[in-house]
């Protein structure tokens, strides 16, 4: 079944959506939430929870063509929650090292303190994402929203760790400057 | 406004960039869902590697052929062969032949000169794209084969300036010497590990991260020299900012950065490299520029 006929169940409230989406999204719904949590039973529970966001978000979001970054950005938020509220998950601390990791990404000056509009942000951070080459783009994109971890990248491009350590140290200099530069931060 | 914000906050960036890097689980039956534009496979940690050795012994090995196929040749005339016992050693003469190898690297001329590469695709000037809005009319690649060196290049020896053969052959026609080429080019400097370590460990006791982290601040260093020094000979570049740069590997620390600009076919027929560096120039497809052309 295509996007578009899922996302009209939705609308429909039909509850078929959810059996849908799982059949089609599922499996790459738990992976990307196994990767932020690490563990099957709560990858499982943040999946359940994806589809139940799904059904509280749609309507009035129709994502006909973006179903999939829509399911992941929610399983996503809902993973990192799970990782930083419960304890039993031994995350935190990965959690932690990649908040310093990005704080590296803001100046330190006053103006960083401001209060600003995500979306703003997050904007300007794809402006400067797209203006990468495809492999940093995937790379920093690996790290910091699927929070892949630094020895799995390595693995993965067949670089060295510290190699790739260093083009995300760049690539944070970088976005710090790039935010600067536009007047975002 | 923290680190945990802009971590939460990744997640409003574009579809296209969720997309790209989503990783599918192995064996999920769902691969034709996967987007055209997703992560690639994983690539060989071979093909990141310095490409000079490969290149070099490519050539060696050629080299070493066509020495045994003229060896063999003379031998066959003088009679040689037909007189040599089943089973004789090789003559000698031919294992002196087959020496160039990634060791040749070294002999590289450390003078700066204009290096063309042979290729075998035949150069059709028709093809070229002129934009002729700007007062400087501006000569662009006619197509991505024209623009790039004919091999696999990932950057250039000290002393090396590389140009696409395309590119050199358009900056010597006479009519082209005032007008304008986009080029982006690969400003190369290669460093061995054990060398810079060797400079820095007297002073302190050196772990891989903070090798990156010095290395980091003297790319920055170098670069401004590099753009000051080209400045100075009255050839204006952008950098281009995150190009594939410098890189740490297994024996070498790869030290460059990409430069764009407009340069005149006399001023790059003229181009002067610093010795220490390689330059690798590529050709720019329209398009493909991302500074504004010449005033």
């Amino acid at each position: 079944m295509d996007d578009s006929s899922i996302v009209d169940l939705f609308l429909d409230r039909d509850e078929s959506a959810i059996r849908h989406t799982s059949s089609k999204y599922g499996a790459r719904l738990r992976f990307i939430s196994y990767g932020i949590t690490s563990s099957h039973e709560t990858s499982e529970e943040c999946e359940n929870d994806t589809y139940m966001e799904a059904w509280k978000r749609i309507p009035p979001h129709e994502p006909r063509t973006y179903l999939m970054p829509f399911l992941t950005r929610i399983v996503r938020a809902i993973s990192l929650n799970r990782c930083t509220a419960d304890n039993r998950l031994k995350r935190k601390a990965y959690i932690s090292e990649l908040t310093s990791e990005m704080q590296e990404c803001l100046p330190s000056s006053a103006s960083a303190e401001k209060e600003l509009e995500g979306s703003l942000l997050a904007e300007a951070i794809s402006r400067f994402l797209h203006e990468q080459t495809e492999e940093k783009q995937t790379i920093f994109m690996r790290r910091y929203f699927y929070l892949e971890t630094a020895a799995s990248l390595a693995k993965r491009y067949g670089y060295k760790e510290s190699k790739v350590r260093m083009m995300l140290m760049r690539m944070r200099q970088d976005l710090s400057e790039y935010l600067t530069k536009e007047g975002i931060l | 406004m923290n680190g945990k914000d802009l971590l939460d906050i990744m997640e409003l960036v574009d579809d296209d960039l969720i997309a790209k890097a989503e990783v599918l689980p192995e064996g999920s039956s769902d691969l034709s869902e996967r987007p055209d534009t997703s992560i690639k496979p994983v690539r060989n940690n071979v093909t990141r590697k310095v490409v000079f050795k490969r290149i070099w012994t490519g050539i060696g090995i050629g080299i070493a052929a066509a020495t045994i196929a003229v060896i063999g040749f003379a031998l066959w005339k003088t009679g040689g062969l037909e007189n040599e016992p089943a089973g004789s050693t090789r003559p000698t003469g031919v294992e002196v032949s087959t020496g160039m190898t990634g060791a040749e690297v070294t002999t590289l001329p450390t003078e700066t000169e204009i290096t063309t590469l042979p290729t075998e695709s035949t150069w059709d000037s028709s093809g070229i794209t002129e934009f002729t809005e700007a007062p400087g009319k501006v000569l662009f690649a006619p197509d991505k084969n024209a623009s790039l060196l004919p091999i696999e290049i990932e950057g250039a020896l000290p002393g090396d300036v590389l140009l696409p053969v395309a590119l050199k052959e358009e900056i010597e026609k006479p009519e082209n010497q005032e007008k304008y080429f986009a080029v982006r080019i690969m400003v190369c400097h290669f460093r061995c590990v054990d060398e810079y370590v060797a400079t820095h460990e007297s002073s302190e006791d050196l772990s891989e991260e903070r090798i990156i982290e010095l290395f980091d601040k003297e790319i920055r260093e170098e670069i401004e020299e590099e753009m000051h020094r080209l400045e100075s000979a009255g050839i204006y570049l952008t950098r281009v900012p995150n190009s594939p740069s410098d890189e740490l590997e297994d024996y070498h620390i790869y030290n460059g950065f990409t430069v764009e600009g407009y340069l005149t076919g006399k001023e790059l027929s003229e181009f002067t490299g610093d010795p220490s560096r390689g330059y690798r120039f590529s050709w720019l497809v329209e398009g493909e520029e991302t500074i504004n052309p010449p005033d």
